[in-house]
C-alpha cells in the first residue's frame, strides 16, 4: 500500500507535461525565459538580462518544469481517510497476582497486529503553503501476547513453576488527536502533497493480561498454561505525529489521495499492580477523499 | 457512589466479554488449546450483534436458556444464563450470561466452544457409567444423581462424549467424567472448595495450609492431595480422643481444626496438617508410594488431645503419652502430644507441641507404612527395625525439605531435636551412644523393657543408615565406611525403603535387614555398585553380619 502511494506520487511528479493547479486554475504555458522577463513571486518584474555583443543567443529553453513553490491560494483543506495501521510498537507488561497464598508473576510481551484505521485531517492556510489544523485518527487492532510466568507451588513457599504460552486477539483501540502544521508541495498537475507534523495526544483502551490461567494436578511440580485473564485498561500520552499526504484532484476542489502517518506517544498503563510503559501509535497508511477550499 | 455499585459500573465499562472464534473471529481472546477459543471482548455495537447471534443460536438449539433472574441490586436489570448444546447434548463449560436492562442487552459474558464434531450416540448407558464410578469409589449414586451425558472439552483441545457423575465419598466430593464410548475415566476433579492458607508453626515458621472452605469457615481438610488429610482439634478432651482412637466415636467436620480467615493461628494444627502432607509428598516423590497403604489411605492427625494446663495433675501415663509423646494409632491416625505450657519443664526442658517437629510427624506416619507392608512385629529385633525405619523416614523427610544444618528447622541426624528448649533430641543416628543407644550389635539391649529395647536397639540400624550415606568410623568396631555421600542419599533411602517395605518379613532380624538391604542395593544399583559396597561396609561396621 505504501509502495503504491509512493509510486503514484513519483510517477505523476516525473511527468514534465503536467502543470500545477494549486489555485484550482488550469496551468498556463510558461513562455521562454528569453522572450520575457520572468515574473517574480512578489509580482515585480525582473530587469532584463543583456547579451554581450556578438554572443550567440542561447537556445530557446523548454518550458520550465512545474515549480513546487508555487503559491497556494486556497483557504484550507480537509481530508478523510480509511486505511490500516501497518506497524506499531509492542510493549511488555508484568502483573503480580496471588496463587496459593503467594505472589505469582506474569510477564507479557505484546505484539500489535495490523488493524483498520479511520482518520480525518483539516487545516487552514495561514502563510504561503503553510496550513495549521488538526488531525484525528482511530485505530482498532488486536494484540498477541507471549506470556511467561511463575506460579507458586501450593504446598511450599518459594518453589515456583514456570509456565509459558500465548494469548491472541486481545482488543486495542487508539484514538489520536493532533495539532498539525501542514506544508503543501505541488508535485505535478493535479497532484499535491501535504507534509504534516505536530504534537499529538493518543488515547488507548486495550486489554492487558492480569492473571495466568493454568491447570495443575498432584504433585503440582509443574503447571500448564491455558490462557490469561485480562483487564480493559485505558490511558494516554502526549507525543508527536507526522506524515505525508499525496492527493490527486479530480475536480477543482475534490480529490482522492493516500496518506502515510507515523505517530508515537508514550503512556503508562496499570492493568493491575504493576505499571507498564506502552508505546502508542505506529505507522498508518490510508486512502480517502480530499477537499480544497 | 455506593461502594457496592462500583463493580457494576466497572462491568458496564466492558460491555461484553464473549467467546468463540466461529462467531466473532475478529475478536478471539486468550486462546487455549486447538480448535476452540475462549473469551472474546466486544464493544457496545458488538453486543447488539451478539444479541442477534444468541437469538439465532437459541432458535437452532445451540443455546438453551436456563432462565432469567431479576437483578437484586439494580432495578430493571435481569440476568439470563444460556447453556451451549451440541446436537442436543450439553457442552461442559459452554455458557453465556446475558445482562439486560429493560429488555436491552447490556453485557454478554461467557465462553462457547467451536469445532465440535462429535457423534453424540453413546455406546454406554448412564447405568453403565454409574457402575464404573461405583467400582472406582465404592459409592453408588441414587436415581436423582443419574449420570448426565455431556460433551467435555479436553485439556488437549479436543472433545469427548462423556457421562458426568458427581459422587460424595468419605473424603471428597468428586466429579467423574466417564467416556461414553469406552468407559474410561476422562477426567476427575474434586468439587470441594480447596484453598491454600498460611499459618505459623510451632517454631514460628510460616507455612502453607491446604484447607477447605465450608460454610464460611476454613477447615483443616486437605482436598488437593489424592488422599484426604484431616487434622482434628479435640480441644483437650481426652475422653473423646480415646473414644475416637478406640473406634467408639466418629469425628465430624465440627471437630476439624478450623480458622475464620485462612491465616491459621494454632501452631499445633498448622504443623500437624502441613507435615502430614509433606510426608505424603515425600513418599510419593521419592518412592512413588501413594500414601501409607499405597491406596491413598486417609491420613488423620489429632492435636490437642489433652489440655495443656492440666499437665501437672495428669497421671504419669497420660503425661507420658498425651503430653510428651506422639503415636501412630493405626488406620492412618496420628496423635500428637500437647507438650507443656510455657514455663513448665520436664527433664530440665520445655516441651513444645509434638507436631512441631517434621521428623517426628514423618516418623509416626512411617509406622503406618510399616503397618501396611512388612508389619514388623513391634518387639525385640523386628521392633527395633520397625523403629529404625521410622527414624530413617523421619530423617529423610527432613533432608528432603530442609537445609542441612544443626539449628532449628534444619535437617540433621537427630530425632525430635526441634521439640525442646533448650534443644535436645531423643536419638542420634550419627552417634547413638550420645543418647544411650547402641551403635553396634554387640551393645544391643537384651532385656524386656521397651518391648525388648525397640527404641534403643534401633540405633544399630540407624547408625548403619547414617554410615552408608555419610561414611565414617564406627566408634565401637573402629571399622571405616565409605559412604555414598550426601548428594546420593536418595539411593540409600531407596535401598532401605525397598528392603523394609518389600523384602523383610514381619519377624525380621538385624541379620535379615542386612541381607535385605544388600539385595535391594543390588536390585536397584547393580552388584558391585558403590551403594552395595557402602551398605555392606555399614552393616559390618555396626556388627551385623
Amino acid at each position: 500500500m505504501i509502495a503504491a502511494v509512493l509510486a503514484l506520487a513519483s510517477a505523476l511528479a516525473a511527468s514534465p507535461t503536467l502543470a500545477q493547479s494549486l489555485d484550482g486554475q488550469p496551468a498556463r504555458q510558461q513562455p521562454p525565459q528569453a522572450a520575457k522577463p520572468a515574473a517574480q513571486p512578489d509580482g515585480k518584474q525582473a530587469a532584463p538580462r543583456t547579451q554581450p555583443a556578438g554572443a550567440k543567443a542561447p537556445p530557446a529553453r523548454k518550458a520550465a518544469p512545474p515549480q513546487t513553490s508555487k503559491a497556494w491560494k486556497g483557504r484550507g483543506f480537509a481530508v478523510v481517510s480509511v486505511g490500516a495501521q501497518l506497524a506499531a510498537p509492542g510493549y511488555t507488561s508484568t502483573a503480580d497476582f496471588t496463587v496459593h497464598a503467594e505472589d505469582a508473576t506474569l510477564n507479557a510481551d505484546a505484539t500489535i497486529g495490523i488493524g483498520p484505521a479511520f482518520g480525518a485531517r483539516g487545516g487552514v492556510r495561514v502563510w504561503k503553503n503553510l496550513a495549521v489544523g488538526g488531525g484525528l485518527a482511530v485505530v482498532s487492532t488486536s494484540q498477541e501476547l507471549a506470556i511467561t510466568g511463575r506460579l507458586p507451588h501450593p504446598f511450599q513457599f518459594n518453589r515456583y513453576r514456570e509456565v509459558s504460552g500465548t494469548a491472541d486477539g486481545l482488543a486495542r483501540t487508539e484514538t489520536l488527536v493532533a495539532f498539525e502544521v501542514s506544508w503543501l508541495v505541488a508535485l505535478a498537475r493535479r497532484v499535491d502533497m501535504f507534509v504534516f507534523a505536530g504534537p499529538a495526544y493518543i488515547n488507548v483502551r486495550q486489554d492487558m493480561a492480569t492473571r495466568i490461567q493454568f491447570n495443575e494436578s498432584f504433585p503440582y511440580d509443574t503447571a500448564t498454561f491455558t490462557g490469561v485473564e485480562t483487564a480493559s485498561v485505558s490511558g494516554g500520552g502526549v507525543g508527536a505525529t507526522g506524515g505525508i499526504d499525496v492527493s490527486y484532484l479530480v475536480t477543482k476542489r475534490l480529490g482522492i489521495g493516500g496518506e502515510l502517518r507515523y505517530s508515537y506517544a508514550p503512556a503508562t498503563l496499570t492493568p493491575s499492580t504493576q505499571p507498564a510503559s506502552v508505546g502508542l501509535g505506529g505507522l498508518q497508511a490510508a486512502f480517502g477523499a480530499r477537499i480544497l477550499f | 457512589m455506593h461502594p457496592a455499585q462500583q463493580p457494576v459500573r466497572r462491568s458496564l465499562a466492558i460491555l461484553a466479554v464473549l467467546t468463540t472464534a466461529f462467531l466473532t473471529p475478529a475478536h478471539p481472546f486468550a486462546q487455549s488449546g486447538t480448535g476452540r477459543r475462549s473469551l472474546v471482548t466486544a464493544e457496545g455495537r458488538d453486543v447488539r450483534l451478539w444479541d442477534a447471534q444468541i437469538s439465532r443460536m437459541v432458535r437452532d438449539g445451540r443455546l438453551r436458556s436456563r432462565g432469567e433472574e431479576a437483578d437484586l441490586v439494580l432495578g430493571g436489570r435481569s440476568h439470563e444464563r444460556l447453556d451451549q448444546y451440541h446436537q442436543g447434548v450439553k457442552v461442559f463449560g459452554g455458557e453465556l450470561v446475558r445482562q439486560a436492562d429493560g429488555g436491552q442487552t447490556v453485557s454478554v459474558i461467557g465462553a462457547l466452544y467451536a469445532g465440535i464434531s462429535l457423534d453424540v450416540e453413546p455406546v454406554l448407558g448412564p447405568q453403565d457409567a454409574a457402575a464404573i464410578v461405583a467400582d472406582m469409589t465404592g459409592v453408588s449414586v441414587g436415581p436423582d444423581r443419574a449420570p448426565e451425558l455431556i460433551v467435555l472439552p479436553t485439556d488437549e483441545g479436543g472433545y469427548a462424549l462423556t457421562y458426568r457423575v458427581r459422587v460424595l465419598t468419605d473424603d471428597d466430593l468428586a466429579v467423574f467424567f466417564v467416556d461414553a464410548g469406552t468407559g474410561g475415566l476422562v477426567l476427575r476433579y474434586s468439587d470441594l472448595q480447596t484453598t491454600i492458607g498460611t499459618g505459623q508453626g510451632v517454631l514460628n515458621d510460616t507455612k502453607k495450609v491446604s484447607a477447605t472452605l465450608r460454610n464460611g469457615t476454613y477447615l483443616a481438610l486437605d482436598g488437593m492431595r489424592p488422599p484426604s488429610i484431616r487434622t482434628y482439634d479435640l480441644k483437650g478432651n481426652l475422653a473423646r480422643t480415646q473414644a475416637y482412637v478406640n473406634g467408639l466415636l466418629t469425628l465430624n467436620d465440627t471437630d476439624l481444626a478450623a480458622d475464620a480467615d485462612n491465616e491459621w493461628t494454632d501452631p499445633a494444627a498448622v504443623d500437624a496438617h502441613a507435615y502430614a502432607g509433606w510426608t505424603y509428598d515425600y513418599l510419593y516423590k521419592r518412592f512413588n508410594r501413594q500414601g501409607l497403604d499405597h491406596r491413598n489411605l486417609p491420613m488423620t492427625s489429632i492435636v490437642h488431645p489433652v489440655r495443656r494446663e492440666d499437665w501437672a495433675s495428669a497421671p504419669s501415663s497420660v503425661l507420658n503419652l498425651y503430653y510428651l509423646n506422639a503415636f501412630y494409632a493405626g488406620g492412618g491416625v496420628m496423635v500428637y502430644g500437647e507438650g507443656l505450657p510455657a514455663g513448665a519443664t520436664m527433664g530440665g526442658r520445655q516441651w513444645k507441641y509434638f507436631s512441631g517437629a517434621l521428623d517426628v510427624v514423618a516418623h509416626e506416619l512411617a509406622h503406618g507404612v510399616t503397618d501396611y507392608t512388612s508389619d514388623l512385629i513391634y518387639r525385640n529385633e523386628s521392633g527395633a527395625l520397625n523403629e529404625a525405619f521410622s527414624d530413617i523416614i523421619g530423617t529423610s523427610v527432613e533432608f528432603f525439605y530442609q537445609q542441612a544444618g544443626s539449628g532449628r528447622l534444619q535437617a540433621d541426624y537427630l530425632l525430635g531435636e526441634d521439640l525442646t528448649e533448650p534443644s535436645g533430641a531423643f536419638r542420634s543416628m550419627a552417634n547413638p551412644q550420645a543418647y544411650g543407644d547402641p551403635d553396634h550389635y554387640s551393645r544391643r539391649y537384651t532385656g524386656t523393657a521397651d518391648n525388648g529395647g525397640v527404641h534403643h536397639n534401633s540405633g544399630i540400624a540407624n547408625h548403619a543408615f547414617y554410615l552408608a550415606i555419610e561414611g565414617g568410623v564406627n566408634r565401637t568396631s573402629g571399622l571405616a565406611v565409605q559412604g555414598v555421600g550426601a548428594a546420593s542419599r536418595a539411593k540409600i533411602e531407596s535401598v532401605f525403603y525397598r528392603a523394609f517395605t518389600q523384602l523383610l518379613p514381619a519377624n525380621a532380624t538385624f541379620s535379615m535387614a542386612r541381607a535385605a538391604t544388600l539385595q535391594a542395593a543390588r536390585d536397584l544399583y547393580g552388584a558391585g555398585s558403590d551403594v552395595e559396597r557402602a551398605m555392606e561396609q555399614a552393616w559390618s561396621a555396626v556388627g551385623v553380619s
